[in-house]
């Protein structure tokens, strides 16, 4: 806040200025007026002393004038001229005026007889002679025109000022008495007028020259005033009134004057200006006084009248700024009976209702906070039990991290021992199988034939077997790639159906598979692994009655169901046999019929796919399993189907084959199965074994069929990538790996397809017969999963 | 700090006090030397005449001013010696009571002239020591008893005995007068009068006059007043009486001293204007401007009181003429 603008200031300066202007205006005005009063005083008086010694210096020539007379008195009209008394009148006359320096009588006839000088020789003439004096004539002329004449002023030696005066005598032809006056004379009656203490009169003629002064010394240096405007134009030309100017000292003057008449002589009074107006100045160094005096009672009286006028609205403001401050308690108390002590109660009133509600507000408060401390502690004592709690969860956590962990180990060691025993274990399963079907193709005898139809039958239970556990491996370690495709049901099921019926009928029930015309979206060989799962699950617990496949069409999707009369599933069964290797421990259940993994791989595989299994059972009565699958309305559809064996041997019959397998048994086999199929066949345990045989040919190979890793490190597509280069040309390629994470399609090689080992014999000739059959084609055909 | 505030305060009052006095003391004017030369020897008769003008005139300046006074004896050398210590002495003017005083004081000035107020007798114009009477210049002011009154006194002495036809004239003919002796001669020319000079430049030659008197077979005697005349007055007015000549005198102080008449300037006036003269070079520290005054008011003085007055046959004409009549 600006307190150089406090309310008290404001007052303050308002009193001073009514107060200081109201004594300004009075004391100009009386200025005013009094300057004009005196002005006019001194006019008054210095036009009166102007004209009193204008009177006073008409009064020292006229003493002369008269007194020249008496000498004129014997020149009387009609008598003779007495020289003698006129000569005697004239000394007496120097004698008496001393202001006379000499007198000459000029008779009638312009003579001049007489000259009597003060300093001088009395000269007498008889006029013999007569002449006129040539310098007096204008003197006489005036002098006989008006009685009495004045010459013009000289100064002796430059420096005394002296003026003839000429005085007619009586009669017609009376002479003409001339006197000098010294004017040095008139000093005395100069010095005579005074006007106040310092004013003074002086004389100046019609040439402005200083003719008496006080200061006799200006006048006897023969001064000229022609250049004071005091005397040149002011007083002497505006008939006397009184001007204000400079004089000869350069003082500031009031000056007036009065023409003396005869020789027409300007007699100034004046009067210095500080003396002419001092009682102006006294009167204005009184107001000066009075105005000092009065601003500071006026200041004094201000102050207190805006301290009385202040003091309760800064009371107010004190009391204002204490409520404002939390002191409610405070009153204020102004006893001015205005409206300051109303705004006073005002306050107090408002400081009242700010109390009682600050009262009350208090009172809230407090109770609020009881209750906030209360739940305070509740909730502290609920944050200690979650922190108890959370203490616990953290330790359960840390328990479950920890099996978790141990678990993950366990399913880390499981899978690596899945993937370590479908490389180890299928490799000699898949030689075991291959050597089995050769064998198979050269029995002779009948009682060989069925000992090797029971082997064929325990490798397929282990190729079975092992297969299934790969695929629990392979789905466990989501080594799975889902390829979503638009999937004809109808040739599904006719597989099914070809697949399993001579299951069905070597156990005696009926596998009926109804037909489908549906079309769904999903993975074709995933698909048709849960559905052979199913059967074959069907199949092996059904002993008699039917196993029924079909499907339906439910809105949207389309159920795939799997019904059989099997003996059933209790109800507290019902949710392990999805477990891996869970098998119901019931009497009516085979104890030979597998590992319990078939459900297992049906539950990973549906939720890979994100299918829904559905599953009812009866003990006793049979079970149904089923798949929702997504319906696909549009478009057409594509799907591989198995070929007819027959015709991929006719496919295959003269193909050139280079096979490279480091497992000499594995080998052997692929070399036996190809020759049977009349392929010619080249077979080495590397490339370079392989690059050697096919040295020896002159016919480049139509396929290489070749182990993934073919030992030493040395791999399937490097060897691949030579012969093709020894051949000079994209020779199709069939890769088989037995590995549990196969590489990519996009990593392999032109005109190349991989087949997971165990391959049998028919997909191995199907898989060749389409590579060989296949025209070069510059895209690599996409590697379906190979289904078994 | 109590202490201290009184200390302060007591300080700054008297430094007020001393400041406020300071303006007293800086207003209080200086003494003014005023340095009085004459030639004849001590009287103190002048410059007592002259103090008491000046307290007419000026009374504060008399109160301020510190006289010397300096007589020559009539010694020329001793005149010029003091003039020239004086002016080496640089007083705030010189007063001379006579021409030759002033003639001195000007003409040995140094380097810077001291203002000069002269007393003269003389014709200060016509003899070279100022350069007009309005205006003087030169640092010289002064008044002067001169006036050219030889005529006049030829006159008067001619109405006072019309029987006298020789008349002698004692002056300084050494003097220039500006022709002055030349206009009485030619005035007693016209009256039928034999006018004989005397020429009185010195003492000696005064006397030689004097005795030469008995013989001259003059009838009446103008003494114009000169160093000499001025100085054997007594002796020149005894002489006169034991020769029962008749004279008339160019000073009052020959009437005082029993004269038969005298006719001149009034020396109280001279006095005056003097003081005047004085007052003025000693309040503006220059003299050059002030003009120099001459005599306003003269006195013819018929001393019926001297010896051989009534044997002499005073014409009743000059009586009536004279401004004063001792008997």
């Amino acid at each position: 806040m600006n307190l150089g603008n406090s309310l008290f200031r404001k007052y303050l300066l308002v009193l001073l200025t009514v107060v200081c202007s109201t004594l300004l205006a009075a004391s100009a005005a009386q200025a005013i007026l009094g300057a004009r009063a005196q002005w006019d005083s001194a006019d008054a008086l210095l036009r009166a002393e102007s004209r009193s010694a204008g009177v006073r210096i008409r009064s020292f020539l006229s003493i002369i004038e008269t007194s020249m007379t008496w000498v004129l008195d014997y020149d009387q009209p009609g008598a003779r001229v007495d020289l003698d008394q006129i000569r005697d009148e004239s000394h007496r006359l120097l004698r008496k005026l001393p202001s006379i320096s000499a007198l000459r009588y000029v008779d009638g006839t312009g003579c001049m007889r007489l000259s009597v000088a003060r300093v001088g020789a009395d000269r007498v003439s008889d006029c013999a002679t007569p002449h006129p004096p040539s310098d007096d004539a204008a003197l006489l002329a005036a002098a006989h025109a008006h009685g009495v004449a004045y010459g013009p002023v000289r100064f002796r030696d430059a420096s005394i000022p002296s003026i003839d005066l000429a005085v007619v005598a009586r009669g017609r032809h009376g002479g003409v008495l001339l006197a000098e006056v010294d004017l040095r004379q008139i000093h005395a009656t100069i010095i005579g007028i005074r006007v106040g203490a310092a004013g003074y009169a002086y004389i100046v003629d019609r040439q402005w020259h200083l003719v008496a002064h006080p200061d006799n010394s200006l006048v006897l240096r023969n001064l000229g005033l022609g250049s004071l405007p005091l005397v040149t134009g002011g007083a002497a030309e505006n008939g006397g009134r009184t001007v204000l100017g400079r004089d000869l000292a350069g003082a500031l003057v009031l000056a007036s004057s009065t023409m003396v008449t005869g020789p027409d002589w300007y007699v100034f009074v004046q009067l210095p200006a500080a003396q002419a107006f001092s009682p102006l100045i006294a009167q204005l160094v009184l107001g000066l006084v009075i105005f000092v005096v009065a601003v500071v009672a006026a200041t004094t009286a201000s102050r207190r009248l805006a301290r009385r006028m202040v003091q309760p609205i800064l009371a107010v403001q004190a009391g204002a700024g204490r409520m404002a401050g939390g002191d409610l308690a405070t009153r204020i108390h102004v006893n001015t009976g205005d409206e300051v002590e109303l705004l006073a109660h005002e306050f107090n009133h408002m400081a009242e209702a700010l109390s009682e509600s600050y009262a009350l507000l208090e009172d809230k408060v407090r109770l609020r906070t009881l209750e906030l401390e209360l739940t305070g502690s509740q909730v502290r004592h609920q944050a200690d039990q979650l922190a108890a709690l959370n203490a616990e969860l953290s330790l359960r956590l840390a328990e479950l991290s920890l099996r978790r962990d141990e678990a993950e180990r366990a399913s880390a060691a499981k899978t690596r021992f899945l993937a370590a025993a479908s490389h180890d274990l299928l490799q000699p399963l898949h030689a075991v199988g291959l050597l089995v079907g050769i064998l198979r193709q050269r029995i002779r005898y009948p009682e060989v034939r069925d000992l090797v139809l029971k082997v064929v039958a325990t490798v397929r239970g282990m190729e079975s077997l092992f297969g299934s556990l790969l695929d629990v491996s392979k789905l466990d370690s989501n080594a799975v790639k889902v390829d979503l495709q638009v999937v004809d049901l109808r040739p599904l099921l006719e597989f099914i159906d070809l697949n399993f019926q001579p299951l069905a009928v070597e156990k005696g029930i009926r596998l009926r598979v109804a037909p489908c015309r549906c079309i769904v979206r999903t993975d074709p060989a995933l698909l048709e692994r849960i559905v052979a799962n199913l059967v074959s699950n069907a199949i092996r617990y059904t002993e008699s009655g039917t196993v029924l496949v079909g499907c339906r069409r439910a809105g949207d999707s389309v159920r795939l169901l799997v019904y059989d009369t099997g003996i059933g599933i209790a109800q507290q069964h019902q949710a392990q046999i999805f477990e891996e290797f869970y098998q119901v421990e019931e009497s009516t259940r085979p104890r030979d019929k597998g590992l319990g993994l078939g459900l297992a791989i049906v539950r990973r595989t549906v939720d890979l796919l994100g299918l829904t299994l559905h599953m009812r059972s009866q003990p006793g009565a049979g079970s149904i399993f089923g798949i929702s699958l997504p319906r696909h309305r549009h478009g057409g559809l594509a799907l591989d189907s198995p070929g007819n064996p027959a015709a991929h041997h006719e496919q295959l019959r003269g193909a050139f084959i280079a096979v490279m397998e480091d497992d000499t048994d594995a080998r052997e086999a692929l070399e036996q199965l190809l020759l049977a199929a009349g392929c010619h066949v080249v077979a080495g345990a590397s490339l370079d074994a392989v690059r050697a045989l096919l040295g020896g040919h002159l016919r480049t190979p139509d396929l290489i069929v070749t182990d993934l890793r073919l030992g030493h490190g040395a791999s399937g597509i490097d060897a691949i990538a030579a012969i093709r280069t020894l051949c000079d040309g994209p020779v199709p390629a069939l890769i088989l790996t037995g590995d549990a994470r196969p590489p990519a399609p996009s990593a392999l090689p032109a005109h190349c397809q991989l087949l997971r080992k165990p391959v049998g014999p028919s997909r191995l000739f199907e898989a060749c017969a389409g590579l060989v059959s296949a025209p070069a084609r510059d895209e690599t055909p996409s590697p379906a999963f190979p289904p078994r | 700090m109590a202490p201290l505030s009184v200390t302060q305060s007591r300080r700054a009052f008297c430094a007020r006090l001393a400041l406020g006095a300071l303006p007293f003391g800086l207003g209080a004017e200086a003494p003014i030397s005023i340095a009085c030369l004459s030639s004849p020897p001590p009287d103190e008769a002048m410059l007592t005449a002259l103090r008491g003008a000046l307290r007419r005139i000026d009374p504060a300046l008399l109160g301020r001013a510190r006289f010397t006074a300096d007589f020559a004896s009539f010694d020329p050398v001793r005149l010029r010696r003091l003039a020239y210590d004086l002016n080496r002495r640089r007083p705030d003017l010189i007063v001379c009571f006579d021409f030759d005083a002033a003639h001195a004081a000007v003409a040995t000035r140094t380097a810077t002239a001291v203002p000069v107020v002269f007393r003269a007798h003389d014709d200060p114009l016509a003899r070279g020591l100022i350069a007009s009477y309005a205006r003087p210049g030169r640092n010289v002011t002064g008044v002067t008893t001169y006036r050219c009154i030889d005529e006049k006194l030829v006159e008067l002495v001619a109405d006072s005995l019309p029987a006298a036809r020789r008349i002698g004239f004692l002056h300084d003919g050494s003097a220039p007068d500006g022709g002055c002796n030349e206009l009485a001669h030619r005035y007693a020319r016209r009256r039928g009068v034999t006018l004989i000079d005397y020429n009185v430049t010195d003492a000696a030659r005064l006397r030689t006059v004097l005795d030469a008197l008995e013989t001259a077979r003059v009838d009446a005697l103008v003494v114009g007043a000169t160093a000499a005349t001025w100085r054997m007055r007594k002796t020149i007015i005894a002489r006169l009486d034991a020769l029962a000549i008749p004279a008339i005198y160019e000073g009052k102080v020959f009437v005082d001293d029993g004269g038969l008449m005298q006719f001149s300037a009034l020396p109280d006036d001279a006095f005056e204007r003097l003081a005047r003269a004085v007052a003025y070079v000693a309040r503006h520290g220059t003299a050059g401007d002030f003009p120099v005054s001459q005599p306003m008011r003269f006195e013819l003085t018929v001393n019926l009181k001297a010896g051989h007055a009534g044997r002499y046959g005073l014409s009743a004409n000059i009586l009536r003429r004279a401004d004063r009549i001792l008997e």
